[in-house]
């Protein structure tokens, strides 16, 4: 029982990582109207700016990780600027954003495989607190802890944001449709750059963590939290904060428990096999609302 | 019309200029290649090498090839083959994937000047890579995957020693000295040279009675989160874990190992030996003994002379594979002396004459080939990171 409570530790701290990303990956999806699958790529390039600035300068690790999500919010507001914005303001929907979202992926991909030179890095041995934390049945360590924690306040923070604030009621009626909230006096260009900064920033946020919880840091970083990102906002319910939370823990646990009782190698099979379940049994997510929100 | 002329002129000119051009290319390069491989004093042999310095395995990749490198620039200043000869390595990077590997492989044989392959340092791509070179009727020499029976194909060597018989000599000592009673593992299960480097492993374990034998734990080399293996060893309670991964995830493994307060004994494969996994891993590699038959501190003279210039030309000191890069590049220079020796040099002769090295002095000391190509080293080291992160010779002390 106690390494069941463990591993279910492990995979709920994991899950906290995709929580974060996916938060950022349904926030441009349900706001903006984009499925960016360049935003793993924005987890990979303000992680390894982070790493650059650790390794060059020594910063301490807050200030890296500030460092990845200003990095991840200024790239995120550059790509929508130069590569959706242009695709907005044609009326084009879904499919045209898609491709321009696959050509930055694979931009950022090359650049930052030239960057590392193909190889695995870490951040600087001593730079991240590596205290363990002894809860009796279970033991986490001082990343895991500060994942969770991250993803719980955030997770919170946002959902209140969304729900409770002027933002983010413009937020969501701009995600409705975009003319009908420019009339109801919100200002859609300013919730679209808000927006993307924002993602941009959780993006950079669960690329360190990521990367520090895993002593990994490789182009190839975002590549896998955008999969477990989007599986998380799947399960989750698209464009709902709590549902996209919960759907990164579920994941998370899902891949740690299957590791431990099925076998290594299932791990992938049966997180994918709970999204398969969701798309077919369930398809509006947890928390997803019954119709799906329409775009102008 | 004078227009209509022109033009016909002008296409009819470049026509011809193209065709001159294309004959003078195709005579230079024919003249080129005709001369290059033919046994003459000024040759160059080249000898196509498919690195595997992106990905996974990065880390070893890059010091095999800088260890190749130094070997190449030696033989040639030195005139190893022949007077006025040159060996030459192309590269192609394969990044360890089969795939890309095969693609690698195929872009260097369409060279005819190709003699052969150096290749590989993980299993399933040496797999990948032998039968495209066997159709092009090239040897291979693998510098660095470790699944027994690889050489086992007509076109197939290698030179490095496979550390299966590291392996199983250190758990030996290790038991020898340290008495345990009882043993985890933990496999990169998706890599078959790698469960047969921990079959080695468990053979020693597995003839003592005493040692309780904890379980294997799988793990796959694309993995990056060890919490959960780490925590699924940890609840065994062993005396000592047995780790058979690769490079990263192995450190990453025994990094997180340590994190979460694992105190016992680690016993790990030679893959956590570069020292630049070692700077990006830090302090949780120290004392971790690996079968190694180099360590820079050898008094072996041409392990010292390597350390040396290795060093000199890097600004880094060698490791185990930079040594087997080193020495796979001087197996193959000698079997290319011996073809030159023997008349021309090509595919068929250098295949010949590396079925007939039979022995070497390497930095590792004398080493045998069998008659499938396969090295047999004659003593085995053990190797640890110091504090500092330099590799020195691990001796159990109970």
């Amino acid at each position: 029982m106690e390494l069941f409570i463990q591993q279910l530790a492990n995979g709920l701290t994991l899950g906290a990582i995709y929580a974060v990303f996916g938060l950022g990956f349904g926030l441009i999806f349900a706001t903006l109207g984009i499925l960016n699958v360049a935003y793993g790529a924005y987890a990979t390039v303000s992680t390894l700016v982070a790493l650059w600035v650790s390794e060059t300068w020594g910063l301490p690790f807050v200030l890296a990780l500030l460092t990845s999500m200003l990095v991840g919010a200024l790239v995120a507001l550059l790509v929508d600027q130069i590569g959706f914005e242009p695709v907005r303001r044609r009326g084009s929907d879904l499919l045209p954003a898609l491709i321009t979202s696959v050509a930055f992926w694979i931009i950022f991909g090359a650049v930052a495989r030239v960057a590392t030179g193909g190889q695995s890095k870490r951040f600087p041995a001593g730079s991240v607190p590596e205290h363990l934390y002894d809860f009796g049945v279970f033991s986490l360590t001082w990343i895991q802890v500060a994942s969770f924690v991250v993803a719980v306040v955030i997770g919170v923070s946002m959902h209140l944001a969304m729900t409770k604030t002027p933002l983010g009621s413009a937020m969501r009626a701009v995600g409705y449709n975009r003319e009908s909230a420019s009339i109801a006096g919100v200002n859609p260009k300013m919730v679209i750059l808000v927006t993307a900064s924002v993602a941009g920033a959780l993006a950079g946020l669960s690329g360190v963590l990521a990367g520090v919880s895993t002593s990994n840091v490789s182009y190839l970083l975002g590549e896998s939290l955008l999969l477990k990102g989007l599986a998380a906002v799947i399960v989750g319910g698209f464009g709902d904060v709590r549902g996209t939370v919960i759907g990164g823990f579920l994941i998370g646990a899902c891949e740690v428990l299957a590791g431990q009782y099925i076998a290594g190698s299932f791990r992938d099979a049966v997180t994918f096999g709970l999204l398969i379940i969701f798309l077919v049994l369930r398809p509006r997510g947890i928390f997803g609302p019954r119709v799906a929100a329409g775009r102008p | 019309m004078p227009v209509t002329h022109h033009r016909h002129m002008t296409r009819r000119r470049a026509s011809v200029l193209s065709s001159v051009a294309l004959l003078a290319s195709g005579l230079l390069l024919a003249g080129c290649g005709g001369g290059s491989n033919s046994g003459g004093g000024s040759d160059t042999y080249t000898l196509g090498y498919i690195t595997g310095t992106q990905g996974l395995v990065a880390e070893v990749g890059k010091s095999f090839l800088r260890g190749a490198q130094l070997a190449e620039s030696e033989i040639n200043k030195d005139g190893y083959v022949g007077d006025g000869a040159k060996i030459k390595l192309k590269t192609a990077e394969g990044q360890e994937v089969p795939a890309a590997s095969i693609s690698a492989a195929r872009k260097l044989l369409t060279d005819k000047n190709v003699l052969g392959l150096l290749c590989c340092v993980a299993s399933p791509t040496a797999q990948s890579v032998t039968p495209v070179a066997a159709a092009a009727k090239a040897p291979v020499i693998i510098y660095g995957a470790t699944l027994p029976g690889l050489e086992d194909p007509s076109n197939a060597y290698r030179s490095s020693l496979i550390p299966q018989a590291g392996n199983e000599a250190l758990a030996k000592a290790f038991i020898d000295a340290y008495k345990p009673s009882s043993v985890a593992y933990v496999v990169a299960a998706d890599n078959n040279g790698m469960v047969s480097q921990l079959d080695a492993f468990k053979k020693p374990f597995k003839a003592d009675a005493t040692i309780k034998d904890l379980g294997t734990t799988n793990t796959q080399l694309a993995d990056t989160d060890f919490n959960g293996p780490a925590s699924a060893v940890i609840a065994k309670h062993p005396d000592v874990v047995v780790l058979s991964t690769i490079a990263n995830p192995e450190a990453g493994l025994i990094k997180t190992l340590r994190d979460r307060g694992y105190k016992g004994q680690i016993l790990a494969n030679v893959t956590i030996s570069p020292a630049s996994l070692f700077k990006a891993t830090g302090k949780s590699l120290v004392g971790i003994p690996f079968p190694s038959e180099y360590v820079p501190a050898s008094e072996n003279p041409r392990s010292k002379a390597f350390t040396a210039a290795f060093t000199k030309k890097f600004g880094v000191a060698p490791d185990l594979y930079a040594s087997q890069g080193y020495e796979n590049v001087y197996y193959a220079a000698a079997a290319l002396k011996a073809a030159a020796a023997a008349g021309s040099v090509d595919r068929a002769s250098f295949t010949k004459a590396l079925n007939n090295v039979h022995s070497m002095d390497t930095m590792w000391g004398p080493v045998n080939y069998d008659d499938k190509g396969q090295a047999e080293a004659q003593k085995i080291l053990f190797a640890t990171h110091d504090a500092d992160g330099q590799l020195v010779e691990w001796k159990p002390s109970p």
